[in-house]
């Protein structure tokens, strides 16, 4: 079974190993082409060349800084900018003597009589591996070229440790190994050799430092491109601004006590349950490092149904209760008596109507590019402006009564006050627009005691607002 | 051209950078290896290819070629070298991607008759049929004579590994011939 088996390789050996088909002629051609592009496509500078931010551009970039926002910033920050500008015009000088020489000077080193620089293509792959193979033993050209990597091998440490720029790191996380970028260095097609390791670098350690911007921000510069118009960075401090209308439906509830006044009712009962309710209005917010201040202004309308039942007929103690200051009319003690006997057992529809002026403080906390969430709390301040409202017979308006005005809040305490929490979620529709929904709690914190029998309870609010806001 | 007689003057004179002996050179050995790349892939694109790389890793690595050894040999590794390294690239371990029908049909390793009628392109399209894996374990084992334990070393896989596999390589090329010599012998 054996021989079976080297039998059959043999044939296939002995058919394969004078085996010798024409290769088509292109092959060369594509080996030619690739030999005499080898050397510009591999050298490290080229690779430096499509990835570096040129000085140039710097200069350009922290230029129109300066033009642009020279109105806009203070003084030291402009002072700053100026720095920069001619920290990046030093750089660009400095950068055309690095660029001057080869690439050499970049990771020069000094002249050793035992180093050899290559004339010839090295793959530092193939390098590496027969480096690795234990069954290859290195020949003497070999050995050179491994001494040359062990002594430039520190030299890019210190260049890494010196330039600190992306590029080099990029290079190493893309798969590259230290070899790859040491090598193709050793085969600039030319030896070339220059004075001194420290040479290298600080002139092309200048013109690749990573400039900081003062808050402007890197703009991701087109490569090559002077008339690139540098982006109008906002400030991370600037403050910004933005007006907003709003607008959403709440229910209010307030808490009852059934305590009538014995003056007016000796039973008296009010629906706790939520009545319905719609806001709306307008905000101005500004924004600066992240906190928010808002404020607002707006009108709400709080439609209260209460069902009351007076069972107490003296008229005569009603007068005080029922009068209104605004009223020119001279009650008489009928209308009063009249009046008390219609509301009694009826549904009346308050509406309230306030105006209310708002303000808040906020915190956004940007949740992505597009989301910003902003927990707020503040003042609501809400002046009673009418509350008239109609009978219900049936649930259908029929007359008007005064018992509206008696749930009123007396005209010394129309004001009510609240404290509002909200967590407002924005979404960015553009850079001007933001769309919003906020969730809200508007809790009354005075009490409004009532020169009326039926109010001074404690309101409180939940609802949702929908905002639209623009920056300007 | 035909001045770079000697191997030796092909050599320096790649190493000068002259085009002429580049060119000289590879023409000398370009037909023996373009034999090489064709075994150790599964198409005749697929080996132009691998020969293309080979040659310029060849002249890109000449300096440190040992001029004690044989150059033929060291060109043969480096093309070698460059076809495993393309199939690790690929990672193609498609084992199992041998065709079944092929494998259905009774292997007999003992008729060894059409095998010995084959021409050398038929047994080339034969390997090229190998899956990768078997393919480059046939090759490493039949043709340049690793054995298995350098074989494991190269491909990354057990001494067992390889070993099985080149018997199931060995099966699978066999059913294969017998299926092509059935084929031929029912069209006449």
């Amino acid at each position: 079974m054996s021989n079976d088996k080297e039998h059959i390789d043999d044939i296939f050996k002995n058919h394969f190993e004078e085996y010798e088909p024409t290769p088509p002629g292109n092959v060369w051609s594509r080996v030619k082409n690739g030999l005499g592009n080898s050397n510009a496509e591999e050298t490290l500078y080229n690779k430096f060349d499509k990835h570096q931010p040129q000085p140039p551009q710097w200069v350009w970039t922290s230029l129109s800084n300066i033009l642009k926002n020279r109105q806009k910033i203070k003084l030291y920050k402009r002072v700053a900018a100026a720095s920069l500008f001619f920290i990046s015009l030093s750089g660009l000088i400095a950068s055309q003597f690095a660029a001057s020489s080869t690439i050499d000077s970049l990771f020069s080193f000094e002249k050793d009589d035992n180093l050899i620089v290559q004339t010839t293509p090295i793959n530092p792959i193939i390098l590496q591996e027969q480096a690795l193979n234990p069954a290859h033993t290195p020949s003497i050209a070999a050995e050179k070229n491994y001494t040359l990597f062990t002594k430039r091998q520190p030299i890019i440490k210190d260049i890494l440790a010196k330039v600190n720029t992306p590029i080099l790191e990029n290079m190493i996380a893309d798969n590259h190994n230290l070899s790859d970028i040491v090598i193709p260095a050793v085969i600039a097609s030319e030896p070339t050799v220059i004075p001194s390791p420290e040479a290298f670098s600080l002139a092309s350690v200048f013109a690749n430092i990573s400039v900081p911007t003062l808050g402007f921000g890197i703009p991701n510069i087109p490569q090559n491109n002077l008339n690139y118009r540098a982006p109008r960075h906002k400030k991370p401090n600037a403050i910004e601004t933005s007006i907003e209308i709003f607008g959403g439906a709440s229910s209010t509830f307030r808490k009852i006590d059934n305590n009538a006044d014995a003056h007016v009712a000796s039973i008296r009962k009010e629906s706790e349950k939520a009545s319905y309710a719609n806001q709306w209005g307008i905000k101005f917010n500004i924004v600066k490092n992240h906190l928010l201040f808002t404020n607002g202004i707006g009108v709400s309308q709080y439609n209260y149904t209460g069902t009351y039942i007076f069972q107490k007929e003296d008229s005569i103690n009603l007068r005080p209760n029922f009068q209104s200051p605004n009223d020119p009319k001279p009650f008489k003690q009928e209308d009063y008596y009249k009046s008390y006997t219609s509301i009694a057992n009826t549904n009346v529809l308050t509406n309230y109507k306030f105006v209310s002026v708002s303000s808040a403080l906020g915190y956004v906390l940007n949740a992505s590019k597009k989301i910003n969430i902003i927990p707020q709390i503040g003042i609501n301040t809400a002046y009673l402006m009418s509350n008239i409202g109609p009978k219900l017979n049936a649930g259908k308006p029929t007359e008007y009564t005064k018992m509206a005005e008696a749930n009123s809040l007396s005209l010394n305490q129309r004001m009510m006050i609240s404290a509002a929490f909200a967590i407002k979620v924005n979404y960015k529709v553009c850079d001007k627009m933001n769309l919003g929904i906020e969730p809200f709690m508007n809790s009354q914190v005075n009490r409004q005691t009532a020169t009326s029998p039926l109010g001074g309870q404690k309101l409180t609010a939940k609802g949702v607002n929908l905002s639209l806001s623009y920056k300007f | 051209m035909s001045n770079f007689t000697e191997e030796q003057e092909l050599i320096d004179g790649c190493l000068a950078g002259n085009h002429r002996a580049q060119e000289a050179l590879y023409n000398k050995y370009a037909a023996k290896m373009f034999g090489v790349c064709l075994r150790y892939s599964s198409s005749r694109m697929e080996a132009e290819d691998t020969l293309h790389e080979g040659f310029m890793a060849v002249f890109e690595t000449l300096n440190r070629f040992e001029s004690r050894g044989a150059f033929e040999g060291w060109v043969r590794r480096i093309m070698i070298n460059t076809a495993l390294k393309k199939y690790k690239r690929e990672r193609v371990y498609q084992l199992m991607d041998f065709n079944a029908d092929v494998m259905g049909e009774s292997a007999n390793e003992n008729d060894f008759s059409p095998l010995q009628k084959m021409q050398t392109d038929d047994l080339i399209k034969l390997v090229q049929k190998l899956a990768p894996g078997y393919r480059n374990i046939f090759n490493l084992y039949a043709i340049e004579g690793y054995n298995h334990r350098e074989i494991g070393e190269v491909l990354g896989i057990s001494e067992g590994t390889s070993k099985s596999q080149m018997a199931r390589a060995r099966v699978i090329l066999q059913a294969m011939i017998n299926k092509q010599y059935d084929n031929e012998y029912e069209q006449r």
